[in-house]
Formats: structure tokens, C-alpha cells, sequence
């Protein structure tokens, strides 16, 4: 599914969020959009909502409007606090796609705490069939370090194995490892959209905003800077392997 | 939970794997005279600011010492008449903080901040609380499930679990001790993950830091 946002103005308590914002998700994204609080990133949300706005929401070319929101949010999993169901091992069951192995190392327990209805909406709308377009708002920074590693390794399964477009924001560039496309948002404007490549102008942006590299990519700057390495690593094993290529254990 | 021998900078993380965890914590651990920084939706449904404070500070304060206290935390409130409840989450956080400077309690705990602070606002509350510790002596807990800012911004660690505390100790001790923190469930900060790997991989023994700057020294040195 592709998503455009055309030309948006969007103003709250008469503050401008977004003028004249553009953004395309394009089908098969796996998008990680990162802005600071204030940012605009829940308007985005809200906008997908069919928030009144002036300018064009476009869901693979059709304008979103009143008429046709139900049918075309039927196929679009927008999942933040507001909008958490409760979700039963046999609804899993009924979709395609669920599997045992990564629902047992979701590690849900007996009664589900909110950090578990949170992993099952994600998984669920992973699994479903029926979303095409999955946005996640902010959520999986609730859950604890061991658990996002599981969501986002099984966002990228999952985006691989379905061919989803998948767009999930955050307040922090810690998941951004796991994504092809990285957006960063400040102040309602894109300041950056493009791969972990452009390392140096993400850099720059990050410096610029306040947001921390996460741990592996900024090792791999710093130690890219003494020459020990000359690209960017986001698996400790592979990083390790390489500044000592000779030692062997 | 005694005051110990005093830390560099008095931050406590306590690290917890979920919200639920949080209540039976305090219900577990007494402490007199401590500011519970929680955020809580229904705390601002009051008609504005001044019945807001009015509720959350227990002492008589001057507009000029709101004015500094909400400057401290990065608040550009200064209408009191304003309504909480468009106030952002992140000002709503920001906001409970500075009633916590204004009561000046010795003690001030704050669960899961990183759910509603981004890093930039983050820093600059451990900047802000580095400096308080400095100067008044405070003792700030942070309550967090996330092992990664529990590790690089408090001297002390309680890891807590199952409705006991598994482990107590400072944070340079954490790796030792690496294997009470996986056995129950809980992951290595990233950057001791990495030591770890370097150890298991090639037998590299890299000196434990929260310090990325130290461990690329301590990396140079063994290449």
C-alpha cells in the first residue's frame, strides 16, 4: 500500500504542526520515524484518522475522505494508546501466519499486563492478512529492552515474509537499526529520509536535534574514525569479528 | 532501601521489567519524604495550572519561584490560568517535575521518564539533577524497564523482579554480575552486550564502562 501526504497544513490551538508537508510511505516501506516530543509524529496519526486538514492524504492514489475512510482504514493497522483491543490466542489462531515459535518468545503472561496487550496488538496486526499498512505510534518504547529487541526483530520478519509497509515512530533512534528507511522529523519537516548509508548526515542531524545514536552505530562511527573499521555495523558479532579479523578464541 | 555511603552524583536507577512492577515496588520499599514523579492523566483534570500546583505542592511558593522551577525543566509555561489538559504529555511529565523542585523533597523518584521524555528533554533533566545532587544533596531514584538508561545514568542499580530485589550494586559491578541480571529475564545494556561478545568471540578482555568514549580507548589499546 502506498501513502501520501500532499501538501498538508494542519494547525492546533493555533500553532502551525505541518505547512505544506509532503511525505510519501511508498508499498513495501519499512519506515522508522523518528522526532522528538512536539514533533509532529502523533499528528501524523491523527491525520491518517482523517483528521480535518487542508491538503491531500492519498492511500495507493485514492484521496482519503469521509466516504471512503471506514473501507480503506479496514485494511490499515494504526495501533497506538488510544487504540489497544484486547486480543485472544484464538484470534491469533484464526489468522494466517501465526506461529508458535514467535508467539512464545512474546512471552505472554496469565493475566496480560499492558506491556503484553501492547506486543499482542503488534503481532496481531503482523500476522493478519487483512493489513496492508501497519503504523505503530511510539508504543514499543514502553516495553522493556528484551522485548523490543523481539518486536523489532519480528517487524522485519514479518515486513520480509509479507511484503507490508510498515511505519513505525518513536521518540528515539534505539530501533532504527532494524529499518531500510529512516525519517527524522523536527518541527513538522522532514530533516532527514534515507538509509543507515548516510550515516554522516544523520549524524549531523542527530547532533543538531539532541536524539542519541544507538550504542552499535555509534561505536561504529567512533571506531571508523581511528581506521579500525570502514563501515557501519549494526550486529555486535559482525563488529567484533571485524576489528580483530586475525584473533582467534 | 537505607541511603548508602554517598554515589558520585546520588542517581539510583531501579530496573523493572513492566509498568505493574512499579506498584508493588512501592509498596514494598518505604520511603520518607520522597516526590513520586508519576504520570498520571487524571492529575490534570483541574481547570488550570494554579489549582494544578495548588494540588501537587504542599508548601506556599512565589509566582517567581514557579517561574524558576518550570524554567528548570524546560517549561515555557508561565500563564497559570492555562488548562492541563492541553498541555503535551511530555510538559505534563516536565510539569510534575517541577512541583517535585518545588516541594524540595529530599528524594525524588521518577518512573519511567523515557516514556514521555525524548533524549534531548531526558539529558537535560540528568543535567539538571547531576547539578542538584552537587549543590542540595539530592537523592534522585529513576524507575525505568529500560535497562540502557538505568545503566549509563545512575551510579547505583536495584534490579528488581518478582517482587524482590535481585541485585544491588553499582553499576561498574553490573557486568560480574551479568548472569543474576539473564537468568531473570533482563538484557545486558547494549554496550556491556559488546564487551561480552568480545569476550566470548575472541577472548578480548575489555574493561565494564557505561562510557563509550572509555570503551574505544579500551578498544584501541587491544587492537
Amino acid at each position: 500500500m502506498n501513502i501520501e501526504f500532499r501538501n498538508i497544513t494542519f494547525k492546533y490551538k493555533e500553532e502551525n504542526i505541518f505547512t505544506n508537508f509532503n511525505l510519501q510511505i511508498k508499498e513495501n516501506d519499512l519506515a522508522y520515524l523518528i522526532g522528538l516530543n512536539n514533533s509532529g509524529k502523533s499528528t501524523i496519526i491523527k491525520l491518517l484518522r482523517n483528521y480535518p486538514c487542508i491538503g491531500d492524504i492519498l492511500f495507493d492514489g485514492i484521496e482519503l475522505n469521509q466516504k471512503n475512510y471506514k473501507s480503506i482504514s479496514s485494511c490499515c493497522s494504526i495501533i497506538d494508546e488510544e487504540n489497544l483491543n484486547s486480543i485472544s490466542l484464538d484470534d491469533l489462531k484464526k489468522c494466517f501466519g501465526y506461529n508458535d515459535e514467535d508467539y512464545n518468545k512474546l512471552d505472554i503472561k496469565s493475566p496480560q499486563t499492558f506491556m503484553d496487550i501492547i506486543k499482542l496488538n503488534i503481532y496481531y496486526s503482523l500476522i493478519n492478512n487483512k493489513y496492508k499498512f501497519i503504523v505503530i505510534d511510539d508504543l514499543i518504547d514502553y516495553l522493556n529492552s528484551r522485548d523490543k529487541m523481539v518486536i523489532y526483530e519480528l517487524i522485519k520478519k514479518r515486513h520480509k515474509q509479507f511484503k507490508k509497509t510498515i511505519l513505525v515512530c518513536s521518540n528515539n533512534a534505539y530501533g532504527m537499526i532494524y529499518f531500510k528507511r529512516i525519517l527524522v522529523l523536527d518541527k513538522g519537516i522532514i530533516k532527514f529520509d534515507g538509509t543507515l548509508k548516510k550515516i554522516s548526515e544523520i549524524e549531523r542531524v542527530f547532533d543538531e536535534l539532541g536524539i542519541y545514536m544507538p550504542f552499535i552505530v555509534d561505536l561504529s562511527i567512533k571506531l571508523k574514525l581511528y581506521n579500525l573499521i570502514d563501515k557501519i555495523y549494526t550486529d555486535n558479532v559482525k563488529l567484533v569479528n571485524d576489528i580483530w579479523k586475525e584473533k582467534k578464541k | 532501601m537505607e541511603r548508602k555511603e554517598k554515589v558520585k552524583y546520588g542517581i539510583e536507577g531501579i530496573l523493572v521489567k513492566d509498568f505493574d512492577a512499579v506498584k508493588q515496588l512501592f509498596l514494598n520499599i518505604k520511603i520518607n519524604d520522597i516526590a513520586i514523579i508519576n504520570y498520571e492523566e487524571d492529575l490534570f483534570l483541574v481547570p488550570n495550572l494554579y489549582m494544578l500546583l495548588k494540588k501537587m505542592v504542599f508548601k506556599k511558593v512565589s509566582d517567581d519561584k514557579i517561574k524558576k522551577s518550570f524554567s528548570m525543566v524546560g517549561l515555557k509555561i508561565d500563564d497559570l490560568n492555562t488548562d492541563p489538559l492541553f498541555l503535551t504529555k511530555s510538559d505534563k511529565f516536565k510539569l510534575l517535575i517541577a512541583c517535585a523542585l518545588l516541594n524540595n523533597n529530599e528524594t525524588i523518584a521518577m518512573i519511567f521518564p523515557d516514556f514521555y521524555l525524548d533524549d534531548f528533554s531526558l539529558s537535560k533533566i540528568f543535567k539538571l539533577f547531576n547539578k542538584m545532587d552537587n549543590n542540595l544533596h539530592k537523592r534522585i531514584i529513576i524507575v525505568s524497564n529500560d535497562v540502557n538508561l538505568i545503566f549509563k545514568e545512575c551510579s547505583n542499580l536495584l534490579i528488581y523482579n518478582d517482587g524482590k530485589i535481585i541485585l544491588n550494586v553499582n553499576n561498574k559491578d553490573l557486568f560480574d554480575n551479568r548472569e543474576i541480571l539473564l537468568n531473570n529475564g533482563f538484557v545486558l545494556p547494549d554496550i556491556l552486550k559488546f564487551i561480552e561478545v568480545a569476550l566470548d568471540k575472541k577472548n578480548i578482555k575489555l574493561v565494564p564502562t557505561n562510557d563509550i568514549k572509555e570503551l574505544m580507548k579500551d578498544v584501541y589499546r587491544n587492537v
